[in-house]
């Protein structure tokens, strides 16, 4: 059987999800297309620039309406495609297959959460398994990952990574000639593209109180900059209320696309749209509307797919879910009281409200 | 009785017996507001910092009793061992390797011997002792220790009509995917009593598990508002032998904080109590 690209990704739109066997044939493809692929992918604006989506489905949609479709719009994606949000898994398919049908005009750098460790913890793994029955669809993938490139650049201008720079890299060629075929390591470069912060209060390298990782400050930007003939640095990787953050005087940005965080944040989200002069336009955009009220059937899922989420929220209903500004109704009991659902129920039944 | 509930966009809370519970949530703080909490506490804050959220409880008496996360924040260990205490699980591999780089490399590694440079000493696992900021009117309405007064269990027990329930996250951090610190309110309101948990959980991934929870009961009628603290604490080792093994590769138990909890021992706690005559 021959496989039909346009279809998977029509099917995705309509949020269906993809057999295990298509998975499979699309993940080992695409793995034979990502191998060509340098660790520094060289493309030219526009492009429109993606941050975090952790799972958000209904929220990449969202930016597909508002940063247009492929192929008429380019895009570049920085990684954190999967964990904590409710949809992981029609998060990373129908970014494949775009990839895949579109590989000129779709780039996907990796992220810290494009690993096999990190996923098993923050809700990849559990959802492959709900959704799917067993771990195959997660192996596919995590194999997937270990070919992501690390880095692009934009008109030799614009340097874009998941999290920033690291101690052991000055120029763009020392990425270059890394091994990236594998999982992300605790140390070195690789491990330091993929983790470290901005500190807007420091100018250099700094090691982080919690024993391994860097935040990186002004001095090191400019030194990067300058060294390799380019003018700014484009990340994402941290979470900020605006939806986007730019610091050391216009020399860097963070872009975050996943509105309403984790369904309670209540943040709002950027797209980043690099023009062919190099410009610069964060697209501002909030929640989409299946974000802010998941369904009683979303809610169940994220028990599942989020156990951080199960201690807290498991039968309580939709609406606790929603924690955030967004979310109009953020108790449980709605309009009416609490009691009317819970009255005379067996006390072992519901340890989430009897709590002791 | 009688019992009003208080229902905005933003609040929920109870009017019930000269109490009144209120319940405040919005999102996360902006970039102003992060950077003056940061410069005004001297540390970084956690990533979902719910600053303005807020569970209070309030008495016709003057009694007044709030969860914040900024107060919590400010508990936070930042004395120059702080950050000693605990290390993420490959530190010890992290630093290594980075000596043997810098010493082969060392000719060309001179403008970075500087890296030796440490963001400035806190406890970067967010642990806080804050047991809730009491702002009642009068003096005597303080929290002392004492023996007669408990959290009535076998009261709590009962599948008695629960007439408000709310949950509240105030902050929450992923300590860099190396685990979990989150602090979290639950309160729940019976026609006779009420009782409110404070949690801070904190897991670090490969090291250990911490909860400290600060419980405050009243029984309506009374003149007692209750507060019992704890501190559990176990490896990480330990709590993860403890998932039953047809889980398989499923560690997602170890996020579940009620799970952690009743599998970590005591380390230590206490009881106090406010009074709210005058």
């Amino acid at each position: 059987m021959v496989l039909d690209l346009d279809a998977c990704i029509n099917s995705l739109f309509q949020r269906q999800l993809l057999a295990e066997s298509v998975i499979k044939e699309i993940c080992e493809k695409t793995k034979e297309l990502l191998m060509s692929e340098s660790n520094v992918v060289h493309i030219k604006a526009p492009v429109t620039v993606v941050g975090d989506i952790h799972g958000q489905f209904y929220d990449l949609l969202e930016i597909f309406k508002i940063g247009g479709y492929c192929p008429d719009t380019n895009y570049l994606f920085l990684g954190d495609y999967v964990d904590r949000g409710l949809y992981s898994v029609e998060t990373m398919s129908i970014l494949t297959c775009l990839k895949l049908r579109y590989p000129e005009r779709v780039q996907l750098v990796r992220g810290n959460h494009e690993s096999r460790a990190v996923t098993q913890t923050y809700g990849f793994y559990t959802e492959c398994m709900k959704k799917y029955g067993s771990a195959q669809v997660w192996h596919y993938f995590t194999d997937l990952f270990d070919y992501l490139t690390l880095s692009v650049v934009i008109d030799n201008m614009i340097f874009c990574v998941h999290g920033g720079l690291s101690p052991s890299i000055h120029t763009i060629d020392q990425i270059k000639v890394m091994d990236r075929f594998k999982e992300i390591p605790h140390e070195g470069p690789m491990a330091d593209l993929v983790w470290s912060d901005p500190d807007p209060g420091r100018e250099e390298f700094a090691v982080s109180p919690r024993g391994a990782g860097y935040t990186f400050g002004s001095l090191v930007v400019e030194k990067f900059l300058h060294e390799n003939g380019m003018d700014h640095i484009l990340r994402a990787h941290q979470l900020c209320m605006e939806g986007f953050q730019v610091l050391f005087d216009d020399q860097l940005s963070t872009v975050w696309s996943a509105p309403n965080y984790c369904y309670r944040c209540g943040n709002l989200a950027s797209i980043l749209e690099v023009g062919v002069a190099g410009e610069r336009h964060f697209n501002v955009f909030e929640a989409a509307p299946e974000n802010e009220r998941p369904s009683a059937t979303q809610a169940q899922r994220s028990v599942l797919a989020n156990g951080a989420s199960a201690g807290l929220f498991a039968g309580v209903g939709a609406s606790a879910i929603g924690n955030g500004a967004n979310s109009g109704s953020s108790n449980g009991s709605g309009g009416t009281s609490v009691s009317s659902i819970n009255g005379g129920a067996d006390f072992t039944q519901d340890p989430i409200h009897y709590f002791l | 009785m009688t019992h009003k509930l208080i229902k905005d966009k933003q609040t929920n809370g109870i009017d019930i017996q000269g109490w009144t519970v209120l319940s405040y949530k919005t999102s996360i703080l902006n970039s102003q507001e992060i950077d003056a909490a940061s410069a005004d506490l001297g540390i970084p804050i956690p990533e979902m910092i719910f600053g303005n959220n807020f569970l209070s409880i309030e008495h016709t008496s003057g009694f007044k009793l709030e969860f914040k996360a900024l107060p919590a924040l400010a508990m936070v260990d930042q004395s120059s061992k702080s950050s000693d205490l605990i290390k993420v699980s490959y530190a010890r591999e992290w630093f290594d390797k980075r000596r043997l780089v810098y010493n082969q490399q060392a000719s060309n590694m001179v403008n970075q011997e500087h890296i030796t440079d440490v963001v400035k000493p806190y406890d970067w696992t967010y642990t806080t002792k804050y047991n809730g900021t009491n702002l009642s009117v009068h003096e005597k309405m303080q929290f002392t220790p004492t023996t007669t007064e408990i959290i009535d269990i076998e009261q709590l027990r009962r599948p008695d009509p629960i007439l408000f329930y709310d949950e509240n996250i105030l902050f929450e951090d992923e300590l860099a995917d190396n685990g979990t610190a989150v602090l979290t309110t639950k309160v729940r309101v019976m026609p006779s009593c009420f009782l409110i948990l404070l949690r801070f959980f904190l897991r670090v991934d490969d090291v250990l598990f911490r909860i400290h929870d600060t419980r405050i009961y009243h029984r309506f009628g009374t003149n007692a508002v209750v507060r019992e603290c704890s501190t559990r604490e176990s490896s990480y080792k330990e709590i993860r032998a403890k998932i039953p093994r047809s889980n398989g590769e499923d560690l997602s138990l170890l996020l579940d904080s009620n799970w952690v909890s009743s599998q970590l021992p005591e380390q230590s706690s206490w009881t106090e109590a406010a009074n709210l005559e005058q």
